[in-house]
């Protein structure tokens, strides 16, 4: 009883046979009016065609009145123009007196008839009331009417009285009509329902259908089975679900992948450093190697690069759940630069003898940035530089330019240019990607200082939650750039404290 | 007694390379080291230089290594030579597995790993490699 479709059907059932029935009921009563005015239309034209013949009837009464001083010819002449008109088919006549009593009749539904005179009506009409036995039981037929009958001196002497009996033909007529009406009337009323319902059910399995696939998808979606999907046919709001379901269940597969190739990278970036750290441990631990101070600082120095490393890792599993908090402030971007040069043992200063060629206009608006989160990102940036782009002397100066750019709001693009072996073009865009390595052991190779292989990763997180980009791309003559936009600061935005040295 | 066996070291972190190698040699092994998948190559095959290529009992080849893979370094090893080969990684998918045994490796061992059951691996290869020669 909990299934949508038979909800569905019987509410479509209900609806239709409560329809059928009102339309039914309707149309019966319209068409029995119909016929009863029909029918009684029929009869008035009778009554006033039996008053015309009454009338010719009278004429020749009248006459042989005028002529015989009394009614004696009158059943002739009545019995003379039954036949002439038609017989058994004609209506009847009766012809009382002045007081009542009958005086010749022809058709009559009995000889035993009482006749009183109609109060209130035309004069000379009556009531005659004939009594009428049928199968044992007595019945009475009524009828009012009549034509007054004239005498030589113009005085009242009779009345005539046509009589139309019921024809027991038409009211059978009348009823079977009503009877053909009412049969053809549950025909279509069937029919209308059994359509109704056939129409009802597809249109409930076509409802229910997408549902039970949209339930059986979410449940093995919810079992794990990422990749499940429903069927998209239509573009009904039924649809319109099934495809905001496929949307869902197709980001949440991207956040499983990339949460599982996160996994992967990390015990993958954790795996190497930690290799180094127990072959050297056990190399001591079984006499091979001495403990002394080189072999236990290279040691610290592995231990150190695992904590970088997990620093790295918190960063961006932070960015990546949208954790990390931003302190949004206004900053001066070539203080900062001018900052992180230094503590990097790069001299800002201009002048020859200097690793650094700085472009940045005295006039460029402020940042709008977290203090501390944009000394990383320039931290990132100039250690790539030094390290993987190996710039930073005189000969291979790094080159930071910014600019004011407008995207919709105003923006500042920074770019920080090495003198590197570059990277492939395939690799360009996939460079910032977290674990992406072009060389798989580009951090190394310049002794000692490895990388992360997160830096770029981190870094683009951060720009990317400050609402700038971070693209990487050929620079001419070598090396690669990579520009980064951050927004300009606003009027109302915080200044920052001067940026810590070191 | 183990008779001595030429083992190519191929790792490109010089810490665990150096680490190694003092289990190779105190286990009597002559152990060479580089640090480059290219000079793996061309000290098994003889090079485009034509130096003539080296005899080795055993190859440990890190998979991540600068210029060309670890991988590949163990294809090309395959075309040429059926010298025993483990491979040293830090990735340990079971399909990082498979394909690494696939291109021919006769063992894998994941980073990061005991240079005492690295050690034992050897042994038992070269146990192997000499039982089939």
């Amino acid at each position: 009883m909990s299934s949508l479709r038979l909800k569905i059907f019987l509410a479509m059932g209900a609806l239709v046979v409560a329809v059928v029935a009102l339309l039914g009921f309707l149309s019966r009563d319209v068409t029995r009016s119909g016929l009863n005015q029909i029918v009684e239309l029929a009869e008035a034209q009778g009554a006033e065609a039996d008053r015309a013949l009454a009338r010719a009837v009278r004429q020749d009464l009248e006459q042989a009145r005028r002529r015989d001083g009394d009614f004696r010819s009158a059943a002739k002449i009545l019995q003379a123009f039954h036949q002439a008109t038609g017989g058994e088919e004609a209506p009847g006549m009766a012809l009382f007196d002045e007081k009542g009593a009958l005086v010749a009749g022809v058709g009559m539904p009995s000889d035993r008839v009482k006749v009183e005179p109609l109060e209130g009506a035309e004069a000379g009409m009556i009531e005659a009331r004939w009594t009428v036995t049928e199968g044992g039981r007595v019945e009475a037929i009524v009828l009012r009417g009549g034509l007054p009958v004239r005498g030589g001196d113009g005085h009242q002497v009779a009345t005539l009285l046509p009589i139309r009996r019921p024809s027991p033909e038409r009211v059978a007529d009348r009823t079977e009509t009503l009877v053909r009406v009412d049969r053809r009337l549950v025909a279509a009323a069937v029919g209308v329902t059994v359509l109704a319902l056939l129409l009802g059910g597809l249109l409930a399995r076509r409802i229910v259908r997408p549902v039970e696939a949209l339930a059986h998808a979410a449940h093995s979606l919810g079992r794990g089975n990422l990749g499940s999907r429903v069927p998209v046919r239509s573009h009904d709001e039924l649809g319109r679900l099934g495809r905001a379901f496929n949307d869902m269940a197709s980001a949440l597969e991207r956040a499983e992948t990339l949460r599982r190739q996160m996994v992967a990278g990390i015990a993958h970036e954790l795996r190497t450093p930690l290799a180094a750290l127990r072959a050297q441990l056990e190399a001591i631990q079984d006499g091979l190697a001495a403990p002394t101070p080189e072999a236990v600082a290279s040691l610290v120095e592995d231990a150190v690069h695992l904590g970088h490393l997990v620093d790295d890792l918190q960063d961006l599993a932070l960015a990546d759940a949208g954790r990390l908090v931003l302190d949004r402030r206004s900053v001066d971007l070539g203080d900062e630069v001018r900052g992180a040069a230094r503590s990097l043992g790069l001299a800002p200063e201009a002048g020859s003898g200097s690793g650094l060629e700085l472009d940045l206009p005295s006039r460029l608006p402020r940042v709008e940035a977290d203090p501390r989160r944009l000394r990383q990102v320039l931290h990132n940036l100039l250690d790539n530089a030094l390290h993987h782009g190996a710039s930073g002397t005189p000969e291979r100066p790094i080159r930071i330019a910014a600019r004011t750019v407008d995207r919709g709001r105003q923006m500042i693009r920074l770019t920080v240019r090495d003198h590197g072996p570059g990277i492939p073009e395939r690799d360009l865009a996939r460079v910032a990607e977290r674990f992406y390595r072009v060389d798989p052991s580009r951090g190394r190779a310049s002794g000692g200082q490895r990388g992360t292989g997160l830096g770029l990763a981190i870094t683009r997180a951060l720009v990317e939650l400050h609402g700038g980009t971070l693209h990487v791309a050929d620079a001419d003559g070598g090396g690669i750039e990579v520009a980064v936009t951050l927004p300009a600061a606003q009027a109302g935005d915080r200044p920052a404290r001067a940026p810590s040295r070191g | 007694m183990v008779p001595t066996a030429r083992i190519l070291l191929v790792e490109d972190d010089p810490k665990v390379a150096r680490a190694v190698r003092l289990y190779l040699e105190a286990a009597g092994y002559e152990a060479v080291w580089v640090a480059d998948g290219r000079e793996a190559l061309d000290r098994v095959t003889g090079g485009p230089a034509g130096k003539g290529a080296e005899p080795f009992d055993l190859v440990v080849l890190d998979l991540m290594l600068p210029g060309l893979d670890g991988y590949s370094v163990c294809r090309r090893l395959r075309e040429v030579s059926r010298v025993p080969i483990i491979m040293l990684t830090a990735r340990t998918t079971e399909d990082d597995r498979v394909r690494g045994l696939d291109l021919g490796a006769d063992d894998y061992v994941a980073k990061p790993f005991s240079p005492r059951e690295l050690m034992a691996r050897i042994r038992a290869v070269l146990r192997r490699a000499e039982r089939e020669p």
